[in-house]
């Protein structure tokens, strides 16, 4: 196993430690379970990811430490490639969330 | 008749016996479990406040009652604790975090009104991670009362994010305690603690007056030394309720587990793979009891989709917005673990069609899962793929080696499906592991009847830490 691959899946144990233990951020081990070889796809969730870290940034600046925001950045970079592998799964019009409100 | 650690750590039956038959009462039960609170509550970081003096008027209206003849069930005159994610009226509730640590609230959640008309005494707040682990913490000292250690080596975390409820009832400090699940919240510190942890199918238990971390994952439920004590519990504090619109109208009616029937169950393949090898050897051996009440089989795979995305996307949108207050606020850096000062402004930026989406997908899943259990009456994994982390180091610098395999606790979380967590052994450093069944929804009675059923051929359970 390469350095960076055992790096790879120690974030992932943690992370889905950090969820199963009640939410956090397993992201990073689903983030790693997507094909990543299309590097067009990574470019636009890395631009994405750019995009909202700013949009963050305009709304919460002031109380993010500025050593924290690549952290986030990354978080979001996750976020976005889990977006990603859940949109492949094909969904049909009539496949509605799963919310609860009832009138 | 004179109170012994082994009087404390009973079963529910064994104390419901003692308090109806009047040989214990009430009260002096609750004085000797205030007592060991007090002694070991805070060094196991288990406990936010303990509510002495509630406790002990509930005690005493329980001696009167059932001196009056009027006794309730079994949970009558029984001491417990809950999660500190509970409102109870006039008693500060913390979310474990140092932003709500003085926050009171002037009524009581539904699953502490049930289980004070069932006539059970609440005697502690119990400690919890904060805000139930949703910003993403890396630590076990992630509560602002400190990392919860468990009882079997205090240098081990407890678990989480029911720190407290797993410590409380594994050092005999509570006769049962009442945690919370998003997505392991139960399982992992019963696991970690050697007991019982019995997370229930979304919608049997009511949240109303719980802390949200996220609406529609969140789920309430037992944290016990048995098996059936969690059925006796879980009898107790499920239901519908008019406050909570995701309470579904299925009475879950418990009685003592008696048959033997022959189980089918399925072992998750993938579930254990990397795990720790004392974990995989506690498992091996546990599915070799199994085998003695149940045909096995030992191939079954989970559906492939993206369970542990779902959920993820899920709680950290919900979770932002559940505390976009306090993240807008900036107080979210008063929290105590270092990643959860930042974590909570990824959740500001997950698109809504992204967790409509995957909100979406649930149903999907539900339906993969059901045709998966509709072949088994339970599905069997470890609990955890590991023994407990040092108290005092972050996660990621620990346990390298181990991998977490099949997603099943996510896969269940995003179902809404049920899981018990009991003991089936001990590992490195003296810590206990836990075997896992999860079963389609509402079929917590058949959990619970399979993990009676190899507590009554094992003995994980009767074994208790030396404080």
């Amino acid at each position: 196993m390469s350095k960076e691959t055992a790096n790879k899946s120690r974030r992932n144990f943690t992370k889905r430690l950090a969820l199963v233990a009640s939410a956090p951020i397993l992201t990073t081990y689903c983030a790693n379970s997507i094909p990543t070889d299309n590097q067009n796809v990574e470019k636009t969730l890395a631009k994405s990811a750019k995009g909202l870290i700013d949009v963050i940034q305009a709304s919460y600046g002031q109380n993010i430490n500025k050593d924290d925001l690549p952290k986030i950045q990354s978080v979001i970079e996750r976020n976005l490639t889990m977006a990603e592998k859940i949109r492949q799964f094909k969904l049909k019009n009539s496949d509605e969330p799963a919310t609860i409100f009832y009138a | 008749m004179q109170i012994t650690n082994e009087t404390l750590f009973s079963s529910l039956r064994e104390l419901a016996e003692l308090i109806r038959s009047q040989k214990l009462t009430s009260t002096a039960l609750t004085e000797a479990y205030l007592a060991r609170l007090e002694k070991f509550g805070e060094q196991l970081g288990a406990v936010v406040t303990i509510t002495k003096d509630l406790a002990l008027k509930q005690a005493q209206r329980a001696d009167e009652e059932i001196k009056a003849g009027k006794y309730k069930g079994l949970l009558h005159g029984i001491p417990y604790g809950v999660k500190d994610l509970l409102a109870t009226k006039g008693i500060p509730t913390s979310w474990g975090a140092t932003p709500y640590k003085d926050q009171v609230f002037d009524y009581d959640a539904t699953l502490v009104k049930k289980l004070t008309e069932a006539g059970a005494v609440l005697i502690a707040k119990l400690a919890m991670v904060e805000l139930a682990g949703g910003f993403g913490y890396n630590n076990a000292d992630a509560s602002f009362t400190g990392a919860g250690r468990t009882p079997w080596n205090k240098d081990f975390w407890s678990g989480g994010s029911s720190s407290g409820s797993g410590a409380a009832v594994s050092a005999g400090l509570v006769a049962f305690a009442i945690g919370s699940e998003t997505s392991g919240s139960i399982i992992c510190p019963a696991s970690f603690c050697g007991v019982a942890g019995l997370r229930p199918t979304y919608g049997r238990v009511s949240r109303y007056g719980a802390m949200a971390l996220c609406w529609t994952l969140d789920k309430l439920g037992p944290i016990c030394r048995t098996a059936d004590d969690c059925g006796i519990v879980l009898s107790a504090i499920s239901g519908i309720d008019p406050m909570d619109a995701s309470s579904i109208d299925k009475p879950f009616i418990y009685n003592n587990v008696e048959n033997n029937k022959r189980f089918k169950l399925g072992i998750i393949k993938d579930s254990y793979k990397d795990a720790q090898a004392s974990v995989k050897e506690n498992f091996t051996n546990a599915i070799a009891e199994l085998r003695k009440f149940a045909d096995v089989d030992a191939s079954v795979v989970l559906p492939d989709m993206p369970f542990s995305e779902v959920v993820s996307l899920i709680v950290e949108a919900e979770g932002a917005s559940a505390f976009r207050d306090l993240i807008e606020s900036g107080r979210g850096k008063e929290l105590r673990d270092p990643n959860d000062r930042w974590g909570g402004f990824s959740g500001t930026a997950i698109l809504a069609v992204d967790y409509i989406q995957a909100l979406r997908l649930r149903e999907p899943m539900k339906r993969a899962m059901d045709g998966l259990y509709s072949k088994y009456d339970a599905l069997v994994s470890p609990s955890f793929p590991c023994v407990s982390y040092p108290a005092d180091k972050p996660f990621d610098q620990v346990y390298k080696d181990i991998g977490f395999g099949a997603p099943v606790i996510e896969a269940g979380n995003a179902v809404g499906q049920p899981a018990i967590s009991v003991p089936n052994g001990f590992g490195e450093n003296n810590l206990p592991t836990g075997i896992q069944f999860t079963g389609k929804a509402w079929s917590e009675l058949t959990l619970i009847e399979i993990a009676s059923q190899y507590q009554k051929i094992t003995d994980w359970h009767k074994k208790h830490p030396n404080l």
